[in-house]
C-alpha cells in the first residue's frame, strides 16, 4: 500500500499503468545517453502515457505523438513531458516519485543501457508521500497547465494527485494543487471559447456578448482618446480583453472593433490593437490579420519598435459576410470570429 | 443496493442527461471511476495485461453511460462484466500469439527451442546511437548559422548553440551557466525560458527535416478569452 502525496487524498485518482505504458517508457529510456536521462525520460514518459489514459477515458482528444516528449531530439535535450491536447497546447504531466528507487543500468555489450529497478529491502525502505512536484525552468512557459502524477513504477500504478494552471517556481507544493476535477472545467472553458462568432449586427441593437465592453472601461482616457479622437455618427465601437504570451510573459491587450452602419446592408469596420494597464507600447512584432472566410489573409498590420497602437484601414463588409480577426506574437495566437 | 451502488447509479444518471464532451457529463463520469477504483471492488485478477484490459473497460463504459441499464444488475457488475470481456479478448489473443511462436520456432528435428533466445539484438541501437551523433553533430557545426545567430538578449556568446551543449549530453544546472556568462538575476531567470522558446523550435525544426518525427501543424491558433 502507497501513501498517498499530501494532496486531499479523497479526490486523487488512481490510474494502474499499462503494459503498452512500460514498453514505450522502457524504449525511450533505452535512448538516452546516461542512467539518469533515462531515468528521467523513462518517469515522464509514464506520467505522460498516464495523463493521455486519464484524457482518453474522458473522451478528451490528444495526439500522444505531436508533443515533445515524443520528439526523440527534444527529449534528448530537455526534461520535457507534455501532452498535446487536440485544439489547446501543451499539459505538462510531472512524475513525482513515490518511493526510493534504486536503479540499477546494467550496461550491455552493445552500449544500450537496460533499466532495472531494484527495491533493496522493500519491505523496510519506507515509500514516502511526496511533499512537493518539480517543474523544470524551462517548462515553465508555453504551458495550458500542469498535472502532478504519482508513479510507483514497481506497483505498475499511478496516481493523478492534482492539477496547476501555471508554474512559477521549479516546485510546485502537493498541497495546494487544484483537483482533476478542476482540469476538466479548465479544459472546457479554453476549448468552449467563441466557439460561436461575435454577431456585430446585433450590436447595432444594443446587443453585445459579456467580454464585449466599452472602450472606456477598458482603456484609461487617456489612451482611448488618443486612438479615437475621431468621433463619426453612426459608430459602435466595443472592446475586449486578450491574453497573449509573447517571448517571456503573458502580455494583456485590448482589442477594439469600430462598426459604422453605411447604407443598409453595408458596413464600414476597423480594428486596433492596444495595451492596457500601465504598458505604453505593445509587444514588438504584434501581428493584427484579418482573414476572410475561406482564410485568406485581406489585411495585415504589425508592431515595431514603441508602438502604442496597431491597426487596419477600414474595411467594407455586408451582412452575413463573416471574418476572423488573429493576433499573433511568434509564441502564440489568439483568433475571434465575427459575424456581420 | 449498497451506498456505493446508489451514488453510482446517480451519477450515470446524471451524466447521461449532459451531452457528450460536456463538463458536466465528464465530471459525474470521472467521480464514478475514481469512486470504483477507490473502493477496490472491482474484478481482479492477476494477469500481465491486467492494466491494459481496465483501461479499455473504462474508455468504453464513460463513452456509452447510456448502455447501463439499472433495471438489470448494479453498477460494478456492469463494469466487471466488459472487465471480464476485455480480458477473455487480451486471452485469447495472447493464446494466439503462442501459437504462432511455437510454430515457427520448430527445428526439423521437432526441437522447439527458446524464442526469446533467438530473437535478433535490438534493431533500433543503431538508430539510437545515430540521433545522439547526429543531433551534436549538428548543433556543433550549425551548418545554416541558425544556433549561433540566435542570441540571449544582447548577449552574442549566450546563443542557442552554447546553451543546447550545456544541457547536452549532461544537464549543467541553469544557475551554473548564467554564472558562466555573468547573467544578473533577471537575466538568469530568463534564461531557461529562452531555451523553451528560441532553441526547442530549432530543435523541433531539426527533428522534422531529419525524418525523426512528422510535421503537425499543432500551431493551430487558440480562440480568445
Amino acid at each position: 500500500m502507497i501513501h498517498n502525496a499530501q494532496t486531499p487524498q479523497d479526490l486523487t485518482i488512481p490510474m494502474p499503468i499499462t503494459q503498452e505504458a512500460l514498453q514505450i517508457a522502457q524504449k525511450f529510456a533505452n535512448e538516452q545517453p546516461t542512467q539518469q536521462k533515462a531515468l528521467q525520460v523513462y518517469h515522464n514518459t509514464l506520467a505522460v502515457y498516464t495523463v493521455n489514459n486519464y484524457l482518453r477515458i474522458m473522451d478528451i482528444p490528444t495526439d500522444l505523438t505531436a508533443g515533445d516528449s515524443w520528439n526523440p531530439i527534444v527529449r534528448l535535450v530537455a526534461d520535457v513531458a507534455d501532452l498535446w491536447v487536440t485544439g489547446l497546447g501543451r499539459l505538462e504531466c510531472r512524475p513525482v516519485l513515490a518511493t526510493n528507487l534504486d536503479l540499477k543500468a546494467v550496461q550491455k555489450p552493445n552500449n544500450n543501457f537496460w533499466l532495472r529497478f531494484t527495491n533493496s529491502k522493500p519491505s523496510s525502505k519506507a515509500k514516502f508521500a511526496p511533499v512537493v512536484c518539480y517543474v523544470p525552468s524551462e517548462v515553465q512557459i508555453g504551458r495550458i497547465g500542469y498535472v502532478a502524477v504519482q508513479i510507483d513504477s514497481e506497483q505498475q500504478e499511478a496516481t493523478l494527485l492534482g492539477f496547476s494552471k501555471t508554474a512559477a517556481t521549479d516546485e510546485l507544493l502537493i498541497s495546494k494543487l487544484q483537483p482533476m476535477n478542476d482540469l476538466l472545467k479548465h479544459l472546457e472553458i479554453k476549448s468552449s471559447l467563441s466557439v460561436t462568432p461575435v454577431n456585430l449586427s446585433q450590436w447595432l441593437q444594443g446587443i453585445f456578448e459579456d467580454s464585449w465592453q466599452s472602450v472606456e472601461s477598458l482603456l484609461d482616457t487617456q489612451k482611448a482618446n488618443y486612438a479615437f479622437r475621431r468621433r463619426v455618427a453612426n459608430t459602435i465601437r466595443r472592446a475586449k480583453l486578450l491574453k497573449l504570451e509573447t517571448q517571456l510573459t503573458e502580455a494583456t491587450l485590448c482589442l477594439v472593433v469600430t462598426l459604422t452602419q453605411q447604407k443598409s446592408p453595408n458596413f464600414d469596420i476597423s480594428l486596433q490593437v492596444l495595451p492596457v494597464g500601465g504598458e505604453i507600447y505593445l509587444p514588438v512584432g504584434l501581428k493584427l490579420t484579418v482573414l476572410d472566410k475561406l482564410g485568406e489573409v485581406f489585411l495585415e498590420a504589425s508592431s515595431g519598435n514603441s508602438d502604442n497602437l496597431i491597426q487596419t484601414r477600414q474595411f467594407g463588409g455586408r451582412s452575413g459576410e463573416e471574418f476572423r480577426v488573429k493576433i499573433s506574437s511568434e509564441e502564440d495566437s489568439i483568433t475571434e470570429d465575427f459575424a456581420i | 443496493m449498497n451506498d456505493l451502488d446508489k451514488t453510482l447509479r446517480t451519477l450515470i444518471a446524471q451524466a447521461c442527461n449532459h451531452p457528450p464532451k460536456s463538463w458536466e457529463r465528464r465530471q459525474r463520469l470521472s467521480e464514478v471511476h475514481r469512486l470504483v477504483m477507490k473502493s477496490g471492488k472491482l474484478w481482479r485478477e492477476y494477469t500481465p495485461y491486467y492494466n491494459d484490459a481496465l483501461q479499455e473497460m473504462w474508455e468504453f463504459c464513460c463513452h456509452n453511460p447510456e448502455q447501463y441499464d439499472p433495471s438489470l444488475k448494479n453498477v460494478i457488475t456492469w463494469l466487471d462484466d466488459y472487465l471480464k470481456k476485455r480480458l477473455r479478448n487480451f486471452r485469447d489473443a495472447r493464446y494466439r500469439q503462442q501459437r504462432r511462436e511455437i510454430i515457427t520456432v520448430q527445428t526439423e528435428s521437432e526441437d522447439t527451442t527458446d524464442p526469446i533466445a533467438n530473437l535478433p539484438a535490438r534493431p533500433d541501437i543503431h538508430s539510437v546511437l545515430e540521433i545522439w551523433e547526429k543531433t551534436l553533430d549538428w548543433v556543433q557545426t550549425d551548418p545554416d548559422n541558425v544556433l549561433c545567430s540566435t542570441c540571449f538578449r544582447g548577449y552574442c556568446q549566450v546563443n542557442c548553440q552554447a546553451l543546447i551543449l550545456r544541457r547536452f549530453p549532461s544537464e549543467t544546472p541553469w544557475s551554473t551557466i548564467a554564472a558562466e556568462f555573468n547573467l544578473t538575476p533577471p537575466e538568469a531567470k530568463d534564461l531557461p525560458k529562452i531555451y523553451n522558446r528560441k532553441c526547442l523550435p530549432l530543435l523541433r525544426k531539426f527533428a522534422v527535416s531529419q525524418g525523426y518525427v512528422e510535421e503537425k501543424d499543432i500551431s493551430s491558433p487558440r480562440k480568445s478569452s
